[in-house]
């Protein structure tokens, strides 16, 4: 297939989507990720291995395919580096953009990018992006052709609450689990903010904050009354780092699932209604706790969204 | 940290311990199918696997597959290392005959001889899952030989059960010490909404029909009228009013528990020790003690050790946590006396985890139909169009291109085949861990209109 | 993807008849959601509004602060300062607002900690900086006694009115209430 695919993201996703990829023969796919691999990475992202620990994602998922590919007839280029630095310049030479990222932010960025895309150059270049996402046994899949269907920002407030939702009384006053507590700790004693991480991973101290994090929690949830019993490293790592489970079956759906996406686009399988838009369900979620159940609709464009309305100007 | 952290936060050492146990029959090519599959297996610490290969035709080409070489690309994988024993098909027979598999996992039926097709779907086997995909298209099907049991289905929510309509003497005590007349607005805006609504239904307690509405309009007209006339905006008020169904005495499970302790019976009957799968029948076991524990305890479930998080002060949420706590071990000590006199050898770790999931225990029935019904009855090859033109894709009958089915003939399949990997590993990890619900049993994947179906045959 | 390229042009031709797009400076879409905030935003009376980081300052996150100064009740006549910083994640998750000043007050606490709904557990992406501008001058019209953050100020709130007001009066003049020295707001 004659066609310049970045992927964002080199971790459970993005390794499923490059390995698909591949298999689609893409004449061309970038792959951009900043970090390295770690321990809990490898049960899932299986183009790593115990070796690779400390390794940047990107140049060793591409690294992989290359080794056990060899003379194969695809662009492989790994791009270690935060993709919010990279300018609109860089991202114009694609024609696809999937994403298998985790974080919020890096996901806004690109559609902006993309919306202004299409502005700069009055619709003659769209690049889709197709966006994945998982949580443990669910996920979800966002199909944004910009200027045609809704954009990443129209559906924000469909998201799940983020970061510092308890309140501050609870955590100050009345903490009544361990999570109250840990929030305190982070909150109030250790604040988060503060730290200088970068510092902190060059130096190796990660391990100390966690010890000095795991040791205050104790004691404030002795002098609380609170059962400790589930209290260790792993349990204030999952409140702090916010953890969130990932497995690899639902991640081989999701990554699945935005590849079909793209193919459909590529291969014009969209219907299209005479008016001159897509009738097509942008917005999918799936859900393997219970049988295993997919929905999907038609997410409708925000009219007064602040990402994408200047596409739609006023006749 | 642990190798396992992110999922072992999805099901638990005990979920992963019979994950590293298990051991997966294969039955098929070497496709991508199955590659994919066993990858995922790999990954989540499965290391045990029979294949009994068959050649199919067409064969695959190595362009087709991922990895190249299957059993040494799976070694890095799973650092307790990777045994993957491949069989002839000739010595088939074996897994009838010495079936000490978890799973069978059964991807192609073309070289599997007729008679073994007929004992795979009808001799007391461990569950088998069949499957193909097509394009954008693919079907898995399970067949469950013997009724599974699902202890922890992991519900997103459930209404706590609080007993709050029948308390027992401590929780009665508690609640008696804390009395609105001795307290000011600021003590009230401090009590859990629990107590609350307790106080409520003690105040209803003529009535004989208790609704959420009354519960809700005693919150208004008592409680915010009569007894804390500025605790209209207190947040366990708000609280109370959101979670007034708490109160209400929760009966909708009593129905479901009772079908499950009478197909507890049924099966231990049908069964008697034939239980292929040793969980279930340790199931079936804590099911039976359950009904001897309701008989003697006036249809009381034991009490959930850990109560919902809910506005309050520290030290009154503290005590009331330890009111919970204190009868839950009671209960469970009753519960494990009781379970231990029927069978001694059920862990304790297994009566635990029943006892706090005793409301979300799930049966899932075996499986009625063969698969290939849906080939050859036409009742049911018209409503199920895709699965049955998948059936003909995987026996080889000839399908023709019309510009209805189309993405059929979709050369980059990979993806989908990708998508069915993932859901059959799922599936797996599921039956063998009886956490989750699995699918019942039948489920067809279109990647044409994202849709999934699935249904009961 | 010849469908999507008709789509494209049908665009193009539709466009060529109206205003053409316009290409602003490429902003995260936090910023442009708070560039956008603060140009519908309705100051009230007495609230002041200084933005110390601007929008398109890239190497540091928003920072705005607000200048309250009640014209009634128990902190009349005080002038109070709130950072409030719009993180990357804005407005999924909310911004990060501190007291600047060292104040007697039941739901801010002494280092700066305010405890307020819409801040924390009620914060919703369809709120924004006029939410948060009300919210926080609410507090200073109707100080709430009950889920305190200074359990000691509630307290005294509660058991005697007159006396908090008193200390409410002594702690914005700077003086010392309760063994703690307070910041002069006047």
């Amino acid at each position: 297939m004659n066609c310049s695919v970045l992927i964002l993201g080199a971790g459970g996703l993005g390794c499923e989507i490059l390995k698909n990829l591949v298999m689609c023969k893409i004449s061309s796919i970038h792959i951009i990720d900043m970090d390295t691999i770690e321990l809990t990475n490898l049960n899932r992202q299986f183009l790593f291995s115990d070796e690779d620990i400390g390794k940047p994602k990107a140049t060793t998922a591409i690294k992989y395919i290359e080794t056990h590919f060899p003379n194969i007839p695809i662009r492989l280029i790994p791009l270690v580096c935060d993709l919010t630095t990279l300018n609109i310049e860089f991202y114009e030479q694609f024609d696809f953009i999937i994403s298998g990222l985790d974080a919020i932010k890096p996901r806004r960025f690109i559609n902006e990018i993309i919306i202004q895309i299409v502005c700069k150059s009055t619709f003659e270049k769209v690049i889709p992006f197709i966006d994945g996402g998982t949580e443990g046994l669910k996920g979800h899949v966002k199909t944004i052709l910009p200027g045609f269907t809704a954009c990443w920002e129209c559906s924000i407030n469909t998201l799940p609450k983020g970061q510092d939702t308890l309140p501050m009384c609870t955590i100050i006053n009345n903490p009544r689990n361990l999570k109250h507590v840990i929030e305190y700790v982070i909150t109030i004693i250790y604040p988060l903010d503060s730290i200088k991480w970068d510092d902190v991973f060059a130096d190796d101290k990660s391990d100390k904050i966690y010890q000095n994090i795991l040791d205050a929690s104790f004691t404030r949830a002795k002098e609380f009354n609170i059962d400790t019993s589930e209290l260790n490293l792993a349990y204030v790592m999952g409140v702090i780092k916010r953890i969130i489970p990932s497995v690899s079956t639902m991640n081989a759906m999701i990554a699945a699932n935005t590849c079909n996406e793209f193919l459909k686009i590529y291969h014009d399988m969209i219907e299209i209604t005479d008016s001159g838009t897509i009738q097509a369900n942008n917005f999918t979620i799936l859900n393997g706790a219970e049988g295993c159940f997919s929905y999907s609709f038609q997410y409708e464009r925000l009219k007064n969204c602040s990402a994408c309305s200047k596409l739609y100007p006023q006749t | 940290m642990n190798r396992y952290d992110r999922q072992l936060r999805l099901w638990g050492s005990a979920g992963q311990d019979l994950l590293s146990k298990a051991h997966i029959c294969i039955i098929g090519p070497e496709n991508s199918l199955l590659q994919e599959t066993i990858k995922n297996l790999v990954l989540v610490g499965i290391s045990k696997f029979t294949w009994f290969k068959s050649n199919d035709a067409p064969a695959y080409s190595q362009n087709d597959l991922f990895y190249k070489d299957l059993i040494q690309d799976m070694v890095p994988l799973n650092p307790r290392g990777v045994s993957i024993i491949q069989e002839s098909m000739f010595n088939i027979h074996e897994i009838t005959q010495n079936n000490n598999f978890s799973i069978s996992i059964v991807i192609s039926e073309t070289n599997i001889p007729e008679e073994l097709l007929r004992e795979l779907s009808s001799s007391e086997l461990s569950p088998v899952i069949m499957s193909h995909t097509e394009g954008l298209y693919g079907y898995v099907y399970t067949k469950l030989f013997e009724p599974h049991w699902v202890i922890e289905s992991r519900p997103d929510y459930e209404v706590p059960s609080l007993r709050l309509d029948s308390p027992w003497d401590e929780l009665r005590e508690y609640m008696d010490t804390i009395r609105f007349e001795t307290l000011d607005e600021y003590s009230m805006a401090e009590l859990p909404y629990v107590v609350l609504l307790y106080k409520v239904l003690q105040h209803l307690h003529s009535s004989t029909q208790i609704d959420h509405k009354m519960i809700k309009d005693t919150l208004t007209n008592w409680y915010v009228s009569d007894i804390n006339p500025k605790g209209t905006n207190d947040l366990n008020y708000d609280e109370a009013l959101r979670y007034a169904h708490v109160a209400l005495p929760n009966e909708s499970y009593k129905v479901g528990l009772q079908k499950l302790i009478d197909f507890s019976q049924q099966d231990d009957n049908d069964r008697s020790n034939q239980w292929r799968d040793n969980y279930n029948r340790q199931i079936v076991t804590l099911v039976h003690a359950l009904s001897i524990y309701l008989d003697s305890n006036c249809g009381d479930l034991m009490v959930n050790a850990s109560i919902p998080d809910m506005e309050s002060s520290s030290k009154i949420f503290g005590e009331l946590q330890q009111v919970y706590r204190n009868k839950a071990t009671r209960d469970l000590t009753e519960f494990s006396g009781v379970v231990h006199q029927l069978d001694e050898s059920i862990p304790n770790d297994l009566i635990t985890s029943f006892s706090c999931n005793v409301k979300n225990i799930k049966r899932i029935e075996p499986t009625a139909r063969p698969i290939n019904d849906f080939l050859t009855d036409s009742k049911l090859t018209e409503p199920y169009p895709i699965l049955s033109t998948l059936l003909k894709f995987q026996k080889h009958q000839q399908v023709e291109r019309t510009s209805d089915n189309k993405s059929f003939f979709l050369y980059e399949s990979y993806p989908t085949t990708s998508f069915i990997g993932g859901l059959i590993s799922q599936e797996v990890i599921k039956l063998i861990t009886h956490q989750y619900i699995p699918i019942s049993n039948t489920l067809i994947y279109d990647g044409m209109h994202n849709n999934i179906t699935s249904f009961k045959c | 993807m010849l469908k999507l390229r008709q789509l494209q042009k049908k665009k193009q031709e539709e466009l060529a008849n109206a205003s053409s797009l316009q290409t602003t400076n490429l902003l995260p879409a936090s910023r442009i959601r708070l560039q956008r905030d603060l140009e519908t935003l309705d100051l009230p009376p007495f609230v002041d509004l200084q933005i110390i980081n601007q929008i398109d300052q890239m190497n540091e996150l928003p920072l705005i602060q607000l200048k309250i100064s009640p014209d009634e009740n128990m902190y009349k006549d005080g002038h109070f300062l709130f950072n409030i910083e719009f993180g990357d994640n804005y407005p999924i998750e909310a911004p990060k607002v501190k007291c600047l000043n060292r104040i007697y007050h039941p739901n801010i606490n002494l280092n700066g900690n305010v405890c307020l709904n819409i801040l924390r557990e009620d914060w919703s992406p369809a709120l924004d900086l006029q939410s948060i501008v009300i919210g926080l001058l609410f507090l200073f019209l109707e100080p709430n006694p009950k889920d305190p953050l200074n359990k000691a100020a509630a307290q005294q709130l509660i058991v005697n009115k007159g006396l908090f007001i008193q200390k409410v009066r002594s702690a914005m003049e700077g003086g010392f209430v309760d063994n703690e020295m307070f910041d002069y707001v006047l």
